[in-house]
């Protein structure tokens, strides 16, 4: 199985936390709910659009931290 | 879907803490979500942790006396396990290879002794405490003082599947099924979620609380996982992992269902929900469709990931765990069927609701019939799920 650089893999791990501050700063529950579902939203396709590319290439889209790890 | 049914279940209950419930969640998910793109057991690790620590602040939610004696419960169980059985097995395996990246036929092929890998296997499998594994599956049915979208997200699908991922890598990345083979270690896998999958659908039978209930069925369904990665053969890694989404849908379908019907008539016990089918048809209706997933019938996903199970003890020549699969599914309808029947049969007179439909919010009716939705849907095209599992196969087979 051939590997792709790509950042998708990082932005699904941290959007849920990048909305965090904004979940705490939100004084109204329905701003504070937007937040969530956008977030839920944004997570869910980042993870769907690398779909195709995993099941039609056989690619695995990885992110790699500059220390290797 | 869990976010739109969040909202309909904290704002029905008018709960506390909304906000740090929330922002709890979102945390959870970005762990969940990093456990699942690791490349290496020290990532994998620290996002585990990551999540335990997460989810003890939605375990406590309701920050009675229950909720801290379940929330100390859980970390004992996760965090102990963790810390004293995976990271000494996780360093072991450092010092033998220098290394810690998964590798198709594991980065232990060649470096230890049957022993020491029997050992270490052991150290890991009872180490990931969120699989549920007995006896380190105290936390679970205690987790579920929860408020229900975390039971049903988390301790349904996100940090038990963690778990059960975190085995299914360690069976797969670090020890390789040729090594587990070589050394009959495969065996020993299958007869240890073999006895968990029997003993929590016999519990499971007993239990008069609804989330308690699912939370044993959680238990046996996880071990099928296992134990069908365990048989060590394509087809039974293909249904454990299949298994992994199918159970998942008809899972968070029950807990939902669960949910759903504690907000409309405040009712935990399955003693008190006679005739519950008449007032809240919708969510019964997924609840029916959810627990065929979870027996294993059609027209669901859950058939189609246990038929790949059955069909791996076959391949394997493995015919006791032939009938225990067999066994458990006849267990599970025989604890949820009943709960289904008298929902909408009720013996005359015994009917303990009007005959006139009134559902939970929107909010919290919506979402588990979507879910039931795509557990029919997963019957008729499982492609997705299932070419993903079979690229797996591939590539823990080397092609």
């Amino acid at each position: 199985m051939e590997t792709i650089t790509s950042i998708k893999p990082l932005i699904a791990v941290l959007v849920s936390i990048c909305v965090v501050p904004l979940l705490v700063l939100c004084t109204k529950p329905n701003i504070r709910e937007t937040w969530t579902f956008a977030a839920a939203a944004v997570k869910l396709l980042l993870v769907l659009s690398m779909l195709p590319v995993i099941l039609k290439a056989c690619c695995l889209p990885v992110w790699r931290h500059p220390s290797g790890l | 879907v869990t976010s739109i049914y969040s909202m309909g279940y904290m704002r029905g209950l008018k709960e506390h803490s909304q906000t740090r419930y929330f922002v709890f969640f979102a945390l959870a998910l970005s762990a969940t979500i990093g456990v699942a793109f690791s490349a290496n057991l020290l990532t994998l690790y620290l996002f585990y942790e990551m999540l335990s620590l997460a989810t003890y602040p939605l375990v406590t939610h309701h920050q009675d006396r229950e909720a801290r004696a379940s929330g100390r419960k859980y970390l004992t169980y996760i965090l102990g396990t963790s810390i004293g059985l995976v990271l000494p097995a996780m360093l072991v395996c450092y010092h033998l290879t220098g290394t810690l990246e998964f590798a198709n036929q594991g980065f232990l092929a060649g470096a230890c002794s049957q022993g020491l890998a029997g050992v270490l296997l052991v150290f890991f499998i009872f180490g990931f405490a969120k699989a549920g594994i007995m006896p380190f599956h105290g936390w679970l049915p205690a987790a579920m003082v929860a408020p229900t979208p975390v039971s049903a997200l988390l301790h349904a699908v996100a940090v038990v599947k963690v778990g059960v991922f975190s085995i299914v890598r360690i069976i797969t990345g670090v020890f390789g099924t040729e090594l587990l083979g070589q050394f009959d270690l495969g065996v020993v896998i299958c007869a240890i979620a073999s006895v968990t999958i029997i003993v929590a659908s016999l519990i499971a039978l007993s239990q008069d609380n609804l989330k308690r209930m699912l939370a044993f069925s959680t238990i046996g369904q996880l071990s099928y996982i296992i134990l069908g990665v365990g048989l060590l053969s394509p087809k039974g890694i293909t249904g454990g992992m299949l298994h992994i989404a199918m159970h998942a849908f008809g899972k968070i379908t029950l807990f939902f269902c669960a949910g759903a019907i504690f907000v409309a008539t405040g009712k935990r016990n399955i003693s008190e929900m006679v005739g519950i089918g008449r007032r809240m048809p919708w969510t019964m209706g997924a609840f029916f469709v959810g627990s065929l997933s979870i027996i294993g019938l059609p027209p669901t996903g859950g058939f189609i990931s246990k038929w790949y199970l059955v069909l791996g003890t076959l391949e394997a020549n493995q015919m006791t765990f032939l009938f225990v699969l067999l066994s458990s599914s006849l267990l599970n309808a025989a604890y949820f069927m009943p709960v289904v029947y008298r929902a909408f049969f009720p013996p005359p007179g015994t009917a303990m609701f009007e005959n006139r439909v009134q559902e939970a919010p929107i909010f919290c009716v919506t979402p588990p019939v979507v879910t039931a939705f795509i557990s029919v849907a997963l019957f008729f095209y499982p492609q997705p799920f299932f070419k993903l599992a079979s690229m797996a196969v591939r590539f823990i087979g080397g092609n």
